[in-house]
């Protein structure tokens, strides 16, 4: 039987140094099939990010896995070594972080940030990669393209921004996609707008999506399945709609009543 | 009434970069009247760069005003300067959206607290000291954190922090700027609920400014919808709740309901000259021409 495009075993991550037994991440499990979006819910410091970039194996020196299996597409991600760990960042799995003022280099141009994983992910030559940074912008809707590619990222509005980010992450046509609170800093009118084209870049590009999110309402919109947390625990795991319809622990039914939704 | 804005407006040039030569300008709160009443909280929404944040610093006088009249219970703030703005200013505190920014990191809590009450002359620092416990108590912060420092709580515990500091000058009207947007959605309840419970027992106004429907509508009296520098409807949040009129108004509903946008998204033109008018029941709505 073959596995899920992400398989989490018995996921485990605690404070390196630290004699307590507290974890950040305390065994957890879950998994995501192809084309399936996942919400992981949790109020701050339920350990939803850690377990985001635990993905990616780009935990911070202070954190460590102490247990636990990843398998992303039937290989286990925790015995990668370097090489491979930088072709799969990026290249299979994208990461979209919160605030796209932090995620760029303020030093470089939209233009060259992008290109540089077209660089390192593809084999397309200068002129492919630069035609194809124009086609990338204009799917994510960037309306002038050409010069948005030579602006830097402070010239940019969050929602430009924003949008460049995602116009990066798609460019190594990646299988997977974590998004780490891709709407919180945005206004209401910039959420919808962005929710509605994850939406048609799932389609088009054919994406898996986990989510990282503290808002039902997004989870609504957008989820198949949610993972909810409590400090460092899954306390519910389950169909969207049924999760949202028939809440069973006390935490999911208090994040769903202060959505608002 | 505790607040009444008469045809308030604020514009910004936009410069050459050299020259200085005036391009065009931004209407930035392009003549507003409005009128807050006592005991009420009116929310103020709309997306980002409708001037929301402008008409709130224009209210404290943080920015200069273009034409029109503040009038703040029962007296003209317009042209107050020096002393008498200090005095009057008292009694209109700020809340900001982001703790992290809205404390200095250099200092403790206990000085944060005392430079919020350094014009109050009438009391000693020991007086102060038992002041600044009470408002702990109000807000729900333990008696030893005096002499920590901002960095060391959490988003939550800073907002709650900022409240006090806010309420430390006995104000009637507080101004709260995106106070919660910063927060997940379960400390943001915790926060609005800390926000009705000091209206009710201080008697507090409250201008609430956000961008999301959802949060406003747990909080609000009434729902100023602002667009392009103007209010273009207002109403009792119900009303504006089920019966919007303006296609903004229900495009920022349905945005921040279910996360919906049309595809062809309206450009809304406003006239410079558009009032708001009155429909029924305290429902106004601008009259576009």
């Amino acid at each position: 039987m073959s596995r899920p495009l992400l398989d989490i075993q018995d996921l485990t991550i605690k404070l390196r140094g630290q004699q307590d037994e507290r974890c950040i991440v305390d065994h957890i499990n879950f998994s995501l099939q192809t084309l399936e979006t996942l919400a992981l819910v949790g109020a701050s410091g339920s350990g939803k990010t850690t377990i985001g970039l635990s993905i990616l194996q780009l935990l911070s020196p202070a954190m460590q896995m102490t247990n636990g299996k990843i398998y992303f597409q039937n290989e286990n991600i925790v015995e990668f070594g370097r090489e491979q760990l930088v072709k799969l960042r990026g290249g299979q799995i994208g990461m979209i972080f919160q605030d796209p003022l932090s995620a760029f280099n303020p030093l470089f141009t939209i233009g060259f940030q992008i290109e540089e994983s077209l660089k390192y992910h593809t084999a397309l030559n200068r002129k492919q990669r630069q035609e194809k940074i124009l086609e990338l912008l204009d799917i994510v809707g960037i309306g002038d393209p050409k010069r948005i590619v030579r602006q830097y990222p402070h010239q940019l509005s969050g929602g430009m921004r924003q949008r460049a980010m995602i116009a990066q992450v798609i460019s190594t046509q990646p299988k997977l996609i974590i998004a780490d609170e891709p709407t919180s800093s945005l206004d209401v009118t910039l959420q919808a707008k962005m929710i509605g084209l994850f939406k048609k870049l799932k389609k088009e590009f054919q994406l898996s999506m986990i989510l990282i999110v503290h808002d039902f309402g997004v989870v609504k919109a957008m989820a198949d399945s949610v993972v909810v947390l409590s400090q460092g625990q899954m306390v519910e795991n389950g169909k969207a709609q049924d999760v949202l319809n028939n809440p069973d622990h006390s935490t999911t039914k208090k994040l769903i009543q202060a959505a608002g939704i | 009434m505790i607040l009444e804005l008469q045809n308030v407006r604020k514009y910004f040039p936009i410069k050459t970069e050299v020259f200085k030569r005036t391009l065009d300008t931004v209407k930035a709160v392009n003549g507003i009247d409005l009128t807050i009443f006592r005991g009420e909280t009116l929310s103020l929404v709309g997306e980002s760069g409708c001037g929301k944040t402008t008409l709130a610093r224009l209210i404290v006088k943080l920015l200069p005003i273009d034409a029109g009249r503040i009038i703040f219970d029962g007296k003209d703030l317009t042209d107050l300067s020096g002393r008498k703005l200090r005095t009057a200013r008292q009694q209109i505190q700020m809340v900001f959206q982001d703790p992290f920014n809205s404390l200095d990191p250099r200092f403790t809590i206990k000085r944060v607290m005392l430079e919020a009450m350094v014009f109050d002359k009438k009391i000693n620092l020991q007086q102060k000291e038992g002041r600044i416990f009470e408002l702990f108590a109000m807000v729900g912060l333990p008696e030893n954190i005096f002499n920590r420092f901002p960095h060391e709580f959490s988003g939550g515990e800073r907002q709650r922090i900022a409240i006090a500091r806010a309420l430390a000058t006995n104000p009637k009207f507080l101004i709260l700027d995106e106070a919660v947007s910063s927060l997940d959605v379960l400390i943001q309840d915790q926060i609005l609920d800390l926000m009705k419970d000091l209206q009710n027992k201080l008697g507090l106004t409250y201008l609430f400014i956000s961008h999301n429907l959802r949060v406003v509508r747990k909080i609000s009296t009434r729902i100023a919808v602002m667009l392009q520098g103007k209010i273009i409807e207002l109403a009792e949040t119900q009303e504006l709740l089920n019966n919007p009129i303006h296609a903004y108004t229900k495009e920022l509903l349905s945005a921040a309901m279910e996360y919906k946008v049309s595809d062809q998204t309206q450009n809304h033109f406003l006239n410079d000259h558009s009032k708001l008018t009155h429909i029924a029941n305290g429902h106004h709505v601008i009259h576009s021409f």
